[in-house]
């Protein structure tokens, strides 16, 4: 899958320069804590920052910075308070991968989004862009077919599905931009749980997700 | 010595080259003869760098800090300058990222990262917050937070870190001018390929192509790791 990778290096890319938003930068993180190939590359990338650093020219400082920095090493630093970790149900869930980055957020309870199907939404209040999801297709179904009016990272947790694009399975990250609009069906062994980034609106189709848009709110 | 120390001498510098640091360190030798306390920094190695900033993370050693600070304050200065943020905001964010190294040093692992690269994410997630509070443009209003990797500590040590930061710097290096750009221009703040399309006057897919070669390249380097 040649094309992928390009595609999820220039995301990696996007996230060791520091240009991805809270939401899809989670998502990334999550995948990187499985993905030790991965997370090579990324540290690689970021190996390239620590490379402009090294060679980005020598600008003056002003007169007083360095005694103004020192005179601040020895103040105790008032730790903004770490985000309080709310319930995060689906944590009980052993059967799916928690990785790090998803277990410190509060995730909401389990709800109806369709005939078996289920999502809950992960807390991150620094995002408003996004929606950080996670999902839940029982076997053999296809996912919610949906558009978006951005993009989307998603990172499968458990079980496994697949579309035109080919087969994906734990621990591996899918980008899609607006463009794509489409219903993955999930692996008929086994449900499928993923946390999905969505930039804008999500807008489900179909009879039953104009039904249940305005409840959801996603 | 001590554990952090102790590891980058086996992994990187000889006893005796450690101890001569830290010799010249204690007795402000290093700092006075490199000139370096608030002033411009010359080159260090990255051994040098990784030792100092174990030695701020061991024993809060503020000769080693003013060494750092040395070295890295006029660098991260224009490097920010870069990403676009003004003079006075990269001073203050130059300071913040300095007093964050202060804090952070001990948990710097010369295992999973070399000492530029620590500093370089420590800056970054500053600058990402910084874009946050301000929102100062709308460039920038999508940059905010940043959701640090922090990989099981069981995963594999990353035992041949510097060799592989060195190895991606040649590579980097060797890349076609185009290819570099590209990729050098995502970590100035241009934050979409489209963006570095416009910034540059060639076409989209140009760029993803550019970028899709260059991190092709990049990927087989890293991927030939041991």
């Amino acid at each position: 899958m040649t094309h992928e990778d390009a595609t999820i290096d220039g995301l990696l890319m996007r996230y060791a320069a520091g240009n991805l938003s809270p939401a899809p930068a989670l998502v990334v993180a999550c995948h990187l804590a499985m993905s030790p190939t991965n997370r090579r590359l990324a540290h690689g990338l970021e190996s390239i920052g620590g490379m402009l650093v090294d060679d980005a020219p020598i600008a003056p400082l002003s007169a007083g910075l360095f005694e103004r920095t020192v005179a601040k090493l020895d103040q105790s630093v008032k730790r903004p308070d770490r985000m309080a970790l709310g319930p995060n149900q689906a944590a009980n869930d052993k059967s799916m991968a928690m990785p790090a980055p998803l277990a410190r957020r509060s995730i909401g309870r389990w709800k109806w989004l369709g005939p078996g199907m289920h999502y809950a939404r992960v807390e991150m209040p620094e995002d408003p862009e996004h929606n950080l999801v996670l999902l839940r297709v029982p076997p053999g179904r296809n996912m919610p077919e949906h558009s978006h009016s951005g993009e989307e990272v998603t990172l499968v947790l458990k079980g496994a599905f697949h579309d035109d694009g080919g087969r994906y399975g734990v621990g591996d990250l899918i980008l899609e931009d607006q463009k794509t609009s489409h219903a993955p069906r999930v692996d008929a062994d086994g449900e499928c749980i993923c946390l999905a980034a969505i930039e804008g609106p999500m807008r489900i189709k179909g009879v039953i997700g104009r039904l249940i848009q305005p409840f959801i709110g996603l | 010595m001590i554990r952090r120390l102790a590891r980058i001498v086996d992994l990187t510098m000889s006893t005796d080259r450690i101890e001569n640091l830290s010799q010249q360190l204690r007795t402000g030798q290093h700092v006075a003869h490199l000139g370096l306390v608030g002033s411009v920094g010359p080159g260090l190695t990255p051994d040098q760098l990784a030792c100092l900033i174990a030695l701020v993370g061991s024993s809060a050693d503020k000769k080693a800090f003013a060494a750092l600070f040395g070295y890295y304050a006029p660098r991260l200065k224009s490097f920010l300058g870069r990403q676009g943020f003004s003079a006075s905001e990269c001073e203050d964010l130059v300071q913040e990222a300095m007093l964050n190294l202060w804090r952070k040093a001990s948990s710097f692992d010369p295992d999973k990262a070399g000492a530029s690269t620590w500093v370089y994410t420590i800056a970054r997630n500053n600058g990402i917050d910084r874009r946050r509070q301000s929102g100062r443009s709308k460039k920038w209003e999508e940059l905010t937070s940043f959701e640090d990797v922090d990989p099981d500590p069981s995963a594999e040590a990353m035992m041949v870190t510097a060799e592989t930061e060195k190895k991606v710097r040649e590579a980097v290096k060797a890349l076609p001018p185009e290819q570099a750009a590209v990729i050098n221009m995502t970590f100035y703040g241009e934050t979409t390929q489209a963006d570095i399309a416009q910034t540059l006057g060639i076409p989209l897919g140009t760029v993803k192509s550019r970028a899709k070669l260059g991190l092709h390249r990049l990927r087989r380097v890293m991927d030939s790791q041991p």
